[in-house]
């Protein structure tokens, strides 16, 4: 017993096993026991395989079940079933092929697209695939505004142009009336030339104008098949191709500003063209500026193509940069173990910008993934996709899509999301959905298995980095199994025959362990990190109202205080319909203000009697003729009794 | 930030539009007709949404109400008896740019043009259409119209109108792809012109129905709500008319109604005593026509030209054919 507890105790410090006590795992084929129910993926339903419709991705058993939502018929069922799970065998061994070549069922499913499996060349095409979505509907919304404002433009030339002398020579009205041999087209010159004087645009104008459909007409941004490639395999490529088209890109934002202005008549050359001079980069629509793509893998960034990255995440251009990862788990240059810094270095720089759009997830979550992924393709800045897809090369038996399921079941790669246009504070743009109990350390689930009696036992376990690292062949010599353990500390794994074993793991791979946790405990406090919002300091209110210009222009009038009405005459003035019948009476004592309702201007400038008679005329009793000014006003007596309902 | 380039090259030479900007001509209504009242608030409006006059366009029918077109110094269509609305959800669809209001009257829109109205409200598209409603044909020297109350003695009706009065308010209600009616009294200019504003940002067609006095011809009909304003009844809500608290102190009869509540919408829409005045009912979600309608194509001359000749081929003889066929 003793010699069995030094023996583990010696494998965990030195990572040394002794020959006898502790035997190796090389030769077991070993995997997690947690994932011992998942031998066979392909007779599973789950979200893979993929479809790449033209509306977006959608999970093939989705689709399945929403087009058996409308059939009732129980063969139809089992067949459309049984296809589609040959279907995800067809393309777990390596299959390739459009969802209509091989559904072959009778069961009609709405859409159509390539089909694709969680392997390493996924992320690639999931993220090109919505890019390629996005970016033809900003080609098109772009191409439709500038069809339009080429064609308005032609317009005016063409007018222009009929207006001409040129436009209305003999030669040119024949060729317009080619049909037509009974009218004399000299004549009709002439005729036409003598009632119309020639009146042309100024020249600056048609230059201008000929200048700006010339550009709309031969830019190459969003052009179809003679556009730019915006796709590049480094970043070296794609800086270049930046700052190469960026004086084109400036010049189609201009010309886009100002063929607006033109078409509609808007553009005054005193107050634009010193504008368009100075127009820049900073000026341009975003709706204007194609978005690139760059898709990146972790093991090329090397020192230039860092630096190149850094560069572009710092550009703050339309670029999405996918880096996708293979292997999370190599070792670092100076063969230390230092799992998955390479992720966190990249996600770190990029959540440090602060305005970089993020999103890490490992492949086999990105289907759930797919509204943020597209969030992140439209985002209007730099927006940043780092991918694990699972496809290592160093497990045993385990498909890429466990791999990744593993990876962020275990912490090893979590998922996360930063979106800097999602609010003000670190708590709105930061998510860790979609990780398994986020709230947790390690993920825990049940585990059910038979002992040596064949007893049911059931257990909780953790699923921790340890697990994951154990499915990597190249870390064999850092497990070890043992008959019996005294510890909390030995794994549950399961070989190929499904027996269960214990392993235990050396340190260097436990002090990884923390680390990875230590990490999570990072990433869950920035999920739940909130900003205190200082408040405002109140506004100088006098100072402000102070500084208010006096309009000049007639104010609208204010509804004077009822208790100063019983003797200054006075109107409800917002409660003015503008019917006119006071400005009829006397239109220099009753005038109108900026809203065209009443008020009176001076009572001086109209007798009482005036005041009265609007008083009864208004319809909407709002004018008051208080008392009157002039005791000397003949008929005093009697128009005091009938201003008396208005007081 | 999501305002393209041209708009903000705009903002920077910002321009002021005052109620005169908007004025053009001296209205000849009589004085005291409450179309004054409408123009005064349409043109606040105007002034105070800045809209380009070359960009804004009244369209109308034939009446009183419908010289209102003469008096804005913007575009305008004065078109024949009853079309209003048909001119222009053509001006619409043709010019998606354009802010189109419609102004037609009682007689206009509920007798002789009922067919475009019950049409132009399922058809949703975007239009503010303002009904002038005096309750008479005034421009023709006072016949009856189909919303003179029962009893209305005029040049048609010698001994009193025999029928009960069509309310323009449940009409509306009743129809199809109705996404915003509000009623309004002349009266009252605030809730006037807050209610013409409200119109004015629905996307669809918004019907105002704009109790509206006629001093010439109808001096009392609307006399007892005039001086009794506890006989207007203001539909207040958080999400319709929000009246102000000088409004408040006079006209006190407040009753809460969301505007999204259809049914109660049209049980409200039947009371005419005490007068209801708000915004009824209003659906943001139903599309508009020419949103359905809309098509991507470039209007090039080829394009045209294409379009024309096919249709006057349907109409060609050929003179070959026809011999080849003989």
């Amino acid at each position: 017993m003793h010699s069995e507890l030094n023996a583990e105790l010696a494998f965990r410090l030195t990572g040394m096993r002794s020959a006898g006590e502790l035997e190796g795992v090389e030769e077991l084929s070993l995997r997690p026991a947690l994932l011992a129910g998942y031998r066979d993926l392909t007779s599973l339903r789950y979200d893979f395989p993929l479809v790449f419709t033209p509306e977006g991705t959608k999970s093939l058993s989705a689709l399945v079940d929403e087009a058996l939502a409308k059939s009732s018929d129980g063969e139809l069922r089992y067949k459309a079933l049984a296809r589609e799970r040959e279907i995800r065998k067809l393309l777990a061994g390596g299959g390739k092929g459009r969802l209509s070549e091989l559904w072959k069922v009778n069961l009609p499913l709405t859409v159509d697209g390539e089909l694709a499996d969680c392997d390493a060349s996924l992320p690639r095409r999931f993220i090109e695939h919505t890019w390629a979505g996005v970016q033809a509907k900003k080609a098109s919304r772009f191409r439709e505004r500038a069809d339009k404002l080429a064609l308005s433009l032609s317009g005016i030339l063409a007018a222009d142009y009929v207006y001409s002398d040129e436009g209305r020579s003999a030669e040119k009205l024949a060729s317009a009336l080619a049909a037509r041999d009974d009218i004399d087209t000299k004549a009709l010159s002439r005729l036409l030339s003598r009632a119309v004087p020639e009146r042309r645009l100024p020249e600056s104008r048609r230059r201008r104008i000929s200048a700006l459909v010339k550009t709309l007409r031969e830019q190459r941004f969003f052009a179809g098949a003679k556009s730019y490639p915006y796709i590049f395999a480094n970043c070296t490529d794609a800086l270049h191709a930046l700052n190469e088209r960026r004086p084109k890109l400036i010049e189609l934002g201009k010309a886009m500003a100002a063929a607006e202005l033109e078409a509609a008549g808007d553009y005054d050359e005193a107050r634009h063209d010193p504008l368009f001079e100075v127009f820049g980069e900073m000026t341009l629509d975003p709706e204007l500026c194609p978005d690139y793509l760059v898709c990146l893998n972790a093991a090329d960034l090397h020192a230039k193509e860092n630096a190149g990255l850094q560069l572009l995440l710092a550009s703050g251009m339309p670029v999405k940069v996918l880096v996708q990862h293979d292997d999370i788990l190599e070792r670092t240059p100076i063969q230390g173990l230092a799992f998955g810094t390479r992720a966190r270095l990249l996600t770190g720089m990029a959540l440090g910008l602060n305005n970089v759009y993020l999103v890490q997830s490992a492949a086999s979550n990105l289907y759930p993934l797919a509204e943020k992924v597209l969030k992140g393709i439209q985002y209007r800045g730099v927006a940043l996709f780092s991918i694990f897809s699972g496809a290592t090369g160093h497990t045993d038996g385990l498909p890429p899509y466990l791999v990744a399921a593993a990876a962020m079941e275990s912490r090893a790669f979590p998922a996360f999301s930063y979106d800097p246009s999602a609010g003000d504070d670190y708590a709105k743009r930061f998510s860790l959905d979609n990780n398994p109990q986020p709230e947790a350390d390690w993920a825990e689930h049940e585990f059910s298995y038979e002992d040596a009696e064949h007893q049911r036992l059931s257990d909780k376990l953790k699923f921790t980095l340890t697990d994951f690292a154990a499915c990597d062949r190249r870390y064999a010599s850092f497990f070890a199994r043992v008959s019996k353990t005294n510890g909390e500390q030995a794994l549950f794994m399961v070989d190929a025959k499904n027996q269960l074993q214990r392993i235990i793991a050396s340190d260097a791979v436990l002090r990884e362990e923390s680390r990875c946790l230590e990490n999570w405990h990072h990433l869950q406090s920035l999920g739940l990190r909130k900003v205190v919002v200082q408040a405002a300091p109140a506004p100088a209110a006098p100072v402000a109202e102070a500084a208010k210009p006096v309009a000049a222009a007639p104010a609208v009038a204010e509804e004077p205080k009822k208790a100063a009405a019983s003797d200054e005459p006075y109107i409800e003035t917002p409660r003015c319909t503008t019917c006119e019948e006071c400005m009829k009476i006397n239109n220099k004592l009753f005038l109108y203000d900026a809203n065209k309702q009443a008020y009176i201007a001076d009572p001086k400038l109209g007798s009482y009697k005036d005041l009265v008679e609007a008083a009864e005329s208004c319809q909407v009793s709002i004018i008051h003729p208080g008392k009157p000014l002039n005791p000397d006003e003949p008929g005093l007596a009697e128009l005091v009794q009938r201003a008396e309902p208005f007081l | 930030m999501n305002n393209s380039a041209t708009e903000c090259l705009l903002r920077l030479h910002d321009e002021r539009f005052e109620l005169e900007d908007y004025q053009s001509g001296v209205p000849r209504w009589c004085s005291g007709c409450g179309d004054n009242a409408i123009l005064a608030a349409v043109q606040k409006l105007c002034r105070d949404e800045k809209l380009h006059p070359e960009k804004t366009m009244f369209v109308s029918g034939i009446g009183c109400s419908s010289r209102f077109p003469h008096y804005m110094k913007t575009y305008g269509f004065h078109g024949i008896h009853g079309r209003a609305l048909p001119v222009a959800e053509g001006i619409r669809m043709a010019r998606p740019d354009l802010h189109v209001f419609v102004n037609t009257g009682d007689g206009d829109c509920c007798s002789i043009g009922a067919a475009h109205w019950i049409h132009a409200i399922r058809y949703n598209m975007n239009l503010t259409v303002m009904l002038h409603d005096n309750q008479i044909y005034g421009l023709t020297k006072k016949q009856a119209s189909p919303t003179s109350p029962r009893g209305t003695k005029s040049n048609t009706t010698p001994r009193g109108s025999y029928l009960e009065s069509l309310n323009p308010l449940t009409v509306t209600l009743g129809v199809q792809n109705v996404s915003f009616v509000a009623q309004a009294v002349d009266w009252i200019p605030e809730v006037l012109f807050e209610i013409i504003k409200a119109a004015y940002h629905h996307k669809g067609l918004s019907f105002v129905r704009i109790l509206q006095r006629c001093p010439e011809w109808m001096p009392d009909a609307f006399e007892p709500w005039i001086k009794d304003p506890k006989r207007t009844q203001l539909l207040a809500h958080k999400d319709g008319l929000q009246p102000s608290d000088i409004i408040k102190r006079t006209y006190s009869n407040i009753l809460e109604h969301d505007p999204s509540n259809i049914d109660r919408a049209r049980e409200i829409a039947s009371a005419h005593d005490p007068i209801p005045v708000g915004i009824l009912y209003r659906n943001e979600e139903v599309p508009c026509y020419e949103d359905l309608r809309r098509s991507t194509k470039l209007r090039t001359t080829e394009y045209i030209q294409k379009g024309l000749e096919a249709e006057f081929d349907k109409f060609t003889v050929w003179p070959e054919a026809a011999t080849a066929k003989g």
